[in-house]
């Protein structure tokens, strides 16, 4: 997709949703504060973030919040951008089987042509959930069936970026990367020794076709495995705006796919890699990055005997890139609801040092779906996108006093409402 | 004291033989001390720069002064905190164990049908899980592994020591009562909807209400031919039936009852079944509702053993309800709440988890000690497991079931540093040398 294209894109998706957004009254002055910013600024021990309608307009130690703005008393307090969840399932109604993406046989017909953001809802009461752990935005990540990548296409429909407003402008950007599922691929082509020849192939004539058309010289004759329909979306990926996902685990299919790919400018990251730290170095080395699952020691398939807690911090130690995976009632899953605040503590617990897990959730996201213009630190002209913390954001013990998307508070969640009203009830009774 | 000796060769001599798959657990029976610590006891207050004493296998001692003999192994407790070990009473380690391959997956839930009251948790536990490794490594000493729940009646539960052990009855609790494994709502009649049934909730009842009717002519026929063989009478034996022993069992209350339940009007349903049949429900798990009808349940005695922060609705409709702050609900309300993990990777870090449910207590304005949320994690389970004269507080005489962490252990960064079972040294994090699954010889080595 060209530049221009792309601007349109998202021009007329800011149109279509612009409906039900509302500026904020006032500015909004957050005084006295830490605020870890994760941009240049660094830390800054006391000090200032002034909010104006969806942005940041002035951030550090000497500003002067402007007149008539709200003040937040924050000293003592922690302030850091809002938390984005990398690989996400939000919205995308978890709890009804009668949705229409459950719908057995369903099959698309073009599936690199699918926008995961078209199934986000977000009036979906678990959305609001998401900033009980400072969640401000979230990655949604589509799945890879294998029927899709025997149709052809083998990467998913477009991952999107959104924002955890509750309100109908959440659209941050509709094609912020695309899944190639390592497992979906195998049990289409019949095992890796045919997957992943088949994606060297795939990539070299995207490549020599990409080429072509920018030649002026399509080439007539031999056909083609690509698609003209997903040529556009090749575009993307092979000039590296457009991030690919890899959800791989096993040592040795990392250094598969990283010689696969080492030939183009991609950007890659790994979703999984739970034996990522036997190859750290080759991961770091290709530029690539990581969203790992911290919790996972355990041998859960064989492609994962090398898991461990020390995963995270020996890769990033290492020099890659790391985020996690968000949690759900039985732990991380490769795509799961709640950010992963707590998981990043006990990701420190275990050896990762307490400022990589901060940026685990914010600015290194950011940074592998191609946000971080837009996203991630405390920046003036960045989204205000904020969370004013009541102490360490990834203690348990810390909760998130304030919250801030796009300039605006969202309205409490279900259980928060639901915790209200039976508390009411029980202080009645005693 | 004779009349004891003569009681027990008469039961003996009634017994037809000896008791299955008896425990063959060997305590460790290892002594050492902990000095200038503090200490949760999850019996009183919490004891700063106290040091406690386990010798041979016991608690000997706690308190600010405590002499110890010679030979005793002394651990500086300083700046690091001990508690009593961790009891997780909702486990599938060993029943659905990792890798998932071959039989470890499906092997907690019997597919036989929705009354699976004869089947035995422990007949389906490899004990080669490296799960059960990595919960030691968290501080986790007991753990219930329970059927799955699928079924009506799911099974019967293990209470296991985790010890490495080549053998299941090498782990089970010596003297702890069995569980039977109940499960209300979603999942039973969505496995058996498309089967024989039952296909909905009033299936389910219908479907316990007529087990229990037949557990009672069951048992009512056992003890017929008991009292009549007793009195020398000849009578036939009625014949041997597991599934209505382990029921009969529940109604005797030698079986303890754990159910599988999410939503509140089931709890309440479940609550009138046990009426009917006049046997105490001992605790319904993950319970999602509980908040609801915390009062109810607390003056029944229920416990509730569920997840310490879910947050929104996933994975099923009727835990939509979830909460975090649930478990503060029944503590508030006077019952017993109980951390439980359900799951592989949680089980790894419930002593954070139960630090989050607190710091959610003490932001609504119903602030929880130290010294009494670490009760979630220990002495609440082992009351409800029916093992809290042996286990789950540190108290003189107990067994030395203790956790040496490394920092408060309600915190998302603290770690288990030592962890014993009955005084001995199960984990070491100083030590990397570690009794682990066979399965992690060769092809897995955590600390390569």
């Amino acid at each position: 997709m060209s530049q221009a294209m792309r601007r349109a894109v998202l021009i007329g998706a800011a149109v279509l949703w612009a409906v039900g957004g509302k500026a904020a009254a006032a500015p909004v002055a957050i005084v006295g504060g830490s605020i870890v910013t994760e941009g240049p600024a660094g830390t800054i021990a006391r000090g200032v973030v002034v909010i104006d309608g969806d942005r940041i307009v002035a951030v550090g130690a000497n500003v002067k919040p402007p007149p008539g703005a709200r003040i937040i008393d924050a000293s003592g307090k922690i302030v850091t951008p809002g938390f984005i969840s990398p690989a996400s399932n939000l919205g995308l109604s978890l709890n009804d089987p009668t949705a229409l993406e459950r719908q057995p046989g369903g099959a698309s017909d073009q599936p690199m042509a699918d926008e995961i953001y078209r199934a986000f809802n977000p009036k979906a009461s678990e959305v609001l959930e998401g900033g009980v752990d400072g969640g401000t935005s979230a990655i949604l990540l589509p799945n890879v069936s294998a029927a899709a990548v025997k149709s052809g296409a083998l990467f998913s429909g477009a991952a999107a970026a959104v924002a955890l407003s509750g309100a109908f402008d959440f659209l941050i950007k509709p094609d912020v990367g695309r899944v190639y599922s390592l497992q979906a691929a195998g049990e289409a082509a019949g095992g890796r020794g045919a997957a992943l020849p088949r994606l060297a192939r795939y990539l070299a004539e995207a490549r020599r076709g990409l080429d072509a058309v920018s030649a002026g010289s399509v080439s007539a004759g031999k056909p083609s495995a690509i698609r003209p329909t997903d040529a556009e979306v090749l575009r993307g990926i092979m000039s590296g705006e457009v991030t690919l996902v890899i959800e791989v685990d096993r040592a040795s299919d990392i250094l598969n796919v990283l010689q696969i790919t080492r030939p183009y400018t991609l950007r890659v990251v790994f979703l999984g890699a739970s034996e990522g730290w036997l190859v750290a170095s080759q991961i770091a080395e290709a530029k690539a990055s990581a969203i790992v699952n911290s919790d996972a020691n355990l041998p859960q398939d064989f492609d994962r005997l090398f898991a461990t807690y020390q995963n995270a911090a020996r890769l990033s130690a290492a020099g890659v890139p790391i985020a996690f995976m968000g949690e759900t009632f039985l732990g991380p899953m490769p795509r799961a609801p709640r950010p992963p605040r707590f998981v990043a503590g006990r990701a420190v617990a275990y050896g990762v040092d307490h400022a990589t897990a901060l940026a685990s959730l914010t600015i290194t996201p950011a940074r592998m779906f191609g946000l971080d213009k837009e996203l991630g630190s405390i920046e003036v002209g960045k989204r205000a996108d904020l969370v004013v913390w009541s102490g360490d954001p990834l203690e348990v013990t810390s909760h998130a006093d304030h919250l801030f998307v796009r300039g605006l508070e969202p309205p409490a969640s279900r259980s928060v409402l639901l915790r209200d009203k039976y508390k009411r009830l029980m202080d009645c009774d005693a | 004291m004779l009349a004891l000796a003569i009681s027990g060769a008469t039961m003996v001599a009634h017994a037809q033989a000896p008791p299955a798959f008896a425990s063959t657990y060997a305590p460790a029976n290892g002594s050492f001390a902990i000095r200038a610590a503090t200490i949760l006891t999850a019996e009183g207050a919490q004891l700063d720069d106290a040091s406690i004493l386990v010798l041979r296998g016991r608690i000997a001692a706690i308190g600010r002064q405590v002499a110890v003999p010679d030979g005793v192994m002394i651990l500086d407790g300083k700046g690091k905190w001990v508690t009593p070990g961790i009891i997780d009473m909702h486990s599938h380690l060993g029943v659905s164990s990792a890798p998932a391959s071959g039989m470890n997956q499906g092997a907690h839930n019997e597919q036989a049908g929705p009354n699976a009251a004869q089947v035995y948790a422990e007949h389906s536990v490899r004990t080669d899980d490296p799960g059960f490794a990595r919960a030691r490594e968290s501080g986790v000493t007991t753990l219930q592994i329970l059927p799955g729940s699928i079924n009506v009646f799911g099974g019967r539960t293990a209470v296991l020591r985790n010890v490495p052990s080549a053998t299941v009855e090498g782990m089970k609790y010596p003297g702890a009562p069995y569980g039977l494994k109940m499960a209300c709502g979603e999942n039973p009649a969505r496995v058996y909807g498309a089967r024989q049934g039952p296909s909905t909730p009033m299936g389910d009842m219908a479907l316990a209400r007529t087990a229990f009717i037949s557990a009672q002519r069951y048992r009512s026929a056992r003890r017929e031919f008991e009292a009549a063989s007793k009195a020398g009478k000849p009578a036939a034996e009625p014949a041997r039936d597991l599934q209505l022993e382990t029921l009969a069992g529940v109604l005797d209350g030698s079986v303890r009852v754990h159910i599988h339940c999410y939503r509140a009007d089931q709890m309440m349903q479940m609550v009138g079944l046990s009426h009917e049949f006049g046997f105490r429900i001992t605790a319904f798990h993950h319970a999602t509702d509980a908040y609801r009808i915390a009062a109810l349940l607390a003056k029944e005695g229920i416990g509730v053993a569920s997840w310490a922060d879910v947050t929104g609705p996933s994975i099923k409709m009727e835990s939509w309800n979830g909460i975090p702050e649930n478990g503060a609900f029944v503590e508030r309300a006077g019952g017993l709440f109980a951390v439980h993990s359900d799951s592989a990777a949680l089980i790894q870090h419930l002593h954070s988890k139960a630090g989050r449910l607190r710091a959610l207590s003490d932001r609504m304005g119903w602030p929880v000690s130290r010294a009494r949320a670490i009760r979630w994690l220990t002495l609440n389970p082992a009351i409800l497991l029916g093992i809290d004269h042996d286990t789950g507080s540190l108290a003189v005489g107990k067994a030395g079931d203790v956790v040496l962490w490394n920092a408060d252990p309600f915190s998302s960064y603290s770690v288990a540093q030592k962890v014993f079972i009955d005084g001995g040294l199960v984990f070491d994090r100083d030590k990397p040398a570690q009794p682990d699954s066979d399965f992690a010889v060769g092809a897995y080595r955590r600390d390569q």
